[in-house]
């Protein structure tokens, strides 16, 4: 069962250079990544034209966390937004790249290194405990600097109710650390409170408003008592699918339910079912798991609905918000990234397993496409030098030696029989869906990232220390 | 007619024939079962009926609580009969999204349990699903609640066997019967029994296309996780979109002498559509289930076809009255010509007080926005200088110079509002208290 992925315009021009991506395959033994920084800076494009539509001053934070890629992070600055950084590593990443200390927000439990190079460089600092406040407390008094710029991020923000099993966060100040907080904050006034900040993996707008009610009501709680915070930092975990047609991805849950349902075969490796099963009472369940990845709400859908929907006065919260000169931070890192590049891996060997199915086996592994070893769930596209029609479909698995190891467990289909020395494509394999994060397992070769610029239509290799976004377009 | 318990009105109810000029199909008669003619208003009557029935005396004596997962029709019935048996009724259910259905079940005396749910198919492992909210609150506590658990109480299905009985009663033939999927208790109850007694009869299945929702149906992908639900006991499995059951539901409302809520228009609309792809040579007799009223719909049916409710002109000139254009082309002042001339005009801030004292254009005066209204529209009321609105991003403020135009002033609204004053980068005042 097919389902294909999404792929931008970009995408698409490079898919079309077959002899660029044989040769691009054969600079490295390992797994070849290529990126489309150009890409993200459409992406913020789309981003922004969406927020023209809400009328708030809005600030984009380029998550860095969604990526390791350092031709990324200098596209990001090159299109004008800031920088979420949530690490010392990151953050150095982050000046290397050319953001100002301003312009970077710092997330995240610091280290004492981490909390110092964050306040000596002026970023602000999105601040996780007490303790972590006390900290910066100490610390504005010992460095050589003369003020610093902090959020308060609250851990649990979400409406609560009483049967529910709370969802808290792993991260920041609970709700009753506000008043200690905020009498350290008057006692100091070098540390001006810029506002809230908050992160929760929910996705429906209903909840999330929930929450953006409960930081708006701290927000003007801390304005009355002569604070002047103006910003509400929603976080990220804003989604768009990466699937060209989800009526594909429900056809093939529905054949996992069904088939699960009838206990039948099912087109997958071992019948595996992708967590969806027969529960105690005779019926399907787990079905979330999977139709998560596709029913959630785009980003766009999300904001609108999250930003609509009506405050304790019967307005819509960004209408209240505007008015009292609220503004709004995002955190998007996938959604920035998504896109933005594909990973080769050569056809190592091709044979029958002992299912009489088809297994593509490739120079590659889960560590290359993801930190998490999750399935890309989207088919890979086969590239070959020659052209035969010869419909199969195939399983494709890794090189480590390992029964996990597979880069898919759907039985893929191809117009096309995969051979040796073929390259199978991963699209999209950007962000948390696959971050490019290597790692060398059973020390096989890890992959390595290139550029990939396009001048007159015609694709060129650069690496990525030396793509500079400003010298790359200069007809600017 | 006389009845003595308001059990006995349910049931019995009515078959109506569709005129053909009307549904268009040739050849073709389609009655449809008027289930919302139960007392309560909708199919589940017979459910809560069916499901209750058997412990009337038990629950009388013991004086449990009726417990059920529902937020809708069920519970209304279940709440109702409930009160008859002098027990209390409680629901516990996602966030209820029609306000009209929460205060109609508060008005009936239900305890209402919201939770704060995603999916409005119940997964019975998730910890923080209704459903498995509402059986562990009757688990713990067996003394105090009887739990009805309408999605695989047998009592559901075996309840709607009377709706098939019924019609087959009524009808010597039937060759198609469309049912709504919800808890697949209906059509599967009374699609039984028509099996038994049609021969060939097709039942026919009918959800929500994928991604959308129709008030107590399922949408296409939550079928596998309902209790009754068996594939291979329908014929088909047939779906609509909300618009094209909102466009069934007005013409069975505005055509047909019927007032059913919008999933009634969708179980309508595919008989339509399946019916139309197999023409019949001979005479044929469809019936569909018209399950429940259009009553509760109507914040559903604003948000879905708000153009219904579209408003008619005002006599006398008013703010919100003034046509579209004539707003649009109001003179608009930049921020920036605003800062060379701030102490030429007549600056009004309509935002909020609380807003207008954390921050404003310097040397603005605050007149609420409702206030704002009021004053306007009653004639003029401020001196003749050139007036300049001010509100959040320059849309309100826009109706307001235009209104104000009209009426003969000099009157322009600050482009962007305060969002413009405040990207142009210049500085607002901030109220001061005023020291005796």
């Amino acid at each position: 069962m097919k389902i294909e992925a999404k792929s931008s315009e970009l995408l698409r021009t490079l898919l079309e250079k077959k002899d660029f991506l044989f040769e691009a395959a054969s600079l490295h033994q390992g797994p070849v990544h290529l990126l489309l920084p150009e890409q993200l800076s459409r992406n913020v494009e789309e981003v922004k034209s969406l927020l023209e539509e809400f009328d708030c001053i809005n600030h984009i934070f380029f998550a860095h966390k969604s990526t390791k890629s350092l031709a990324l992070l200098k596209e990001a600055r090159f299109a004008g937004i800031n920088l979420d950084v949530a690490s010392l590593g990151e953050l150095t990443n982050g000046l290397r790249a050319g953001f100002t200390g301003t312009q970077i927000e710092c997330t995240g439990p610091k280290s004492s290194e981490y909390l110092e190079a964050a306040l000596l460089h002026g970023c602000a600092i999105s601040v996780d405990s007490l303790s972590e406040l006390q900290k910066i407390v100490r610390f504005t008094k010992r460095l050589p600097i003369k003020q610093a710029s902090i959020l308060l991020r609250i851990g649990d923000l979400s409406p609560t109710h009483k049967v529910l099993k709370k969802r808290d966060s792993l991260f920041g100040l609970p709700r009753t650390a506000l008043p200690e907080a905020y009498a350290m904050l008057k006692e100091n006034p070098h540390i001006t409170f810029k506002g809230v900040h908050f992160h929760n993996d929910v996705r429906d707008a209903e909840t999330q408003a929930g929450t953006l009610l409960c930081a708006i009501d701290i927000l003007v709680e801390a304005i009355q008592q002569g604070f002047e915070p103006t910003i509400i930092n929603i976080g990220g975990g804003l989604r768009t699918a990466q699937f060209a047609n989800k009526q594909q991805v429900r056809a093939f849950i529905q054949h996992l339910e069904e088939g699960v349902s009838k206990q039948e075969p099912l087109e997958t490796w071992r019948n595996y079912s992708y967590g969806i099963y027969l529960n105690q009472r005779g019926t399907i369940s787990g079905r979330k798991g999977l139709s998560g990845k596709i029913e959630v709400p785009e980003y766009t859908s999300f904001l609108r609905a999250l930003l609509t929907t009506q405050g304790r006065d019967g307005r819509p919260l960004l209408e209240f918000m505007a008015e009292n000169m609220i503004d709004l931070a995002l955190e998007p890192g996938f959604l920035l990234s998504q896109q933005c590049g594909l990973t080769l891996l050569r056809v190592e060997s091709v044979n029958q397993g002992a299912e009489g199915r088809l297994i593509v086996k490739v120079a590659g592994n889960m560590y290359n496409l993801s930190s998490q070893m999750v399935e890309q769930l989207t088919d890979p596209i086969l590239i070959s030098k020659t052209k035969e029609k010869s419909p199969c479909s195939a399983l494709i698995a890794g090189n480590l030696c390992r029964e996990e190891d597979m880069l898919s467990k759907r039985f893929i289909p191809f117009e096309q029989r995969p051979k040796q020395g073929d390259l199978i494509c991963f699209l999209n394999t950007a962000a948390y869906a696959g971050g490019f994060e290597d790692g060398t397992p059973i020390l096989q070769p890890e992959g390595k990232r290139f550029v990939v610029t396009f001048k007159d239509g015609k694709p060129t290799l650069l690496s990525e220390e030396l793509y500079s976004p400003w010298e790359e377009r200069d007809d600017l | 007619m006389i009845y003595n318990s308001p059990f006995e009105l349910i049931g019995n109810t009515p078959l109506l024939l569709i005129p053909e000029e009307v549904h268009g199909l040739p050849k073709t008669k389609v009655y449809a079962k008027l289930e919302y003619m139960n007392p309560f208003g909708s199919l589940k009557d017979r459910i809560a009926q069916g499901m209750l029935e058997p412990h009337l005396d038990m629950l009388k004596e013991k004086g449990l609580t009726v417990l059920e997962a529902s937020s809708g029709n069920t519970a209304k019935a279940l709440c109702i009969l409930s009160g008859c048996l002098g027990v209390p009724f409680k629901t516990v259910t996602n966030r209820i999204k029609v306000p009209g259905i929460r205060m109609m079940l508060q008005t009936l005396g239900a305890e209402i349990e919201e939770l704060p749910g995603l999916s409005d198919c119940p997964d019975p492992l998730d910890p923080n699903d209704y459903t498995t909210v509402a059986s562990n609150l009757a688990k713990s506590h067996p003394d105090k609640y009887f739990y009805t658990d309408q999605y695989f109480n047998e009592r559901n299905r075996g309840s709607q066997e009377s709706t098939g009985e019924e019609i087959a009663a009524d009808l010597e033939r039937v060759d198609h019967f469309f049912a709504c999927l919800g808890t697949c208790g209906s059509s599967m109850g009374a699609g039984k029994v028509l099996k038994e007694r049609m021969e060939d009869i097709k039942i026919h299945g009918v959800v929500a296309a994928a991604g959308h929702h129709l008030p107590g149906g399922r949408n296409m992908e939550e079928l596998w996780e309902v209790g009754f639900f068996r594939k291979d006991f329908y014929s088909s499995i047939e779906s609509g979109t909300t618009q094209e059951a909102i466009d069934a539901m007005l013409e069975l409302n505005r055509r047909c002498g019927m007032l059913c809520g919008p999933t009634t228009g969708l179980t309508y609309h595919a008989l339509k559509e399946a019916l139309k792809q197999v023409p019949s040579e001979k005479e044929r007799v469809a019936v569909f289930i018209a399950c429940d009223r259009i009553d509760p719909y109507m914040q559903y049916l604003k948000q879905h076809r708000p153009e219904l409710f579209s408003k008619t002109g005002s006599v006398r000139p008013t703010v919100d009255g003034q046509a579209v254009e004539e707003v649009m082309h109001t003179e608009e002042m930049t921020p920036e010509k605003l800062k060379q001339m701030l102490d030429q005009v007549l600056l009004i801030d309509i935002r909020g007080n609380f807003a207008f004292h954390r921050g404003h254009i310097p040397g603005s005066i605050n007149i609420l926005n409702e206030v704002f209204t009021m004053i306007v529209e009653e004639g003029p009321s401020f001196p003749e200088r050139k007036i300049v609105i001010v509100c959040p991003n320059g849309t309100l403020s826009k109706k307001y110079a235009s209104f104000l135009s009209e009426q003969g002033y000099e009157a322009y609204s600050v482009k962007k509002g305060l969002l413009g004053w405040r990207k142009a980068g210049f500085a607002l005042e901030k109220s001061k208290e005023l020291g005796g």
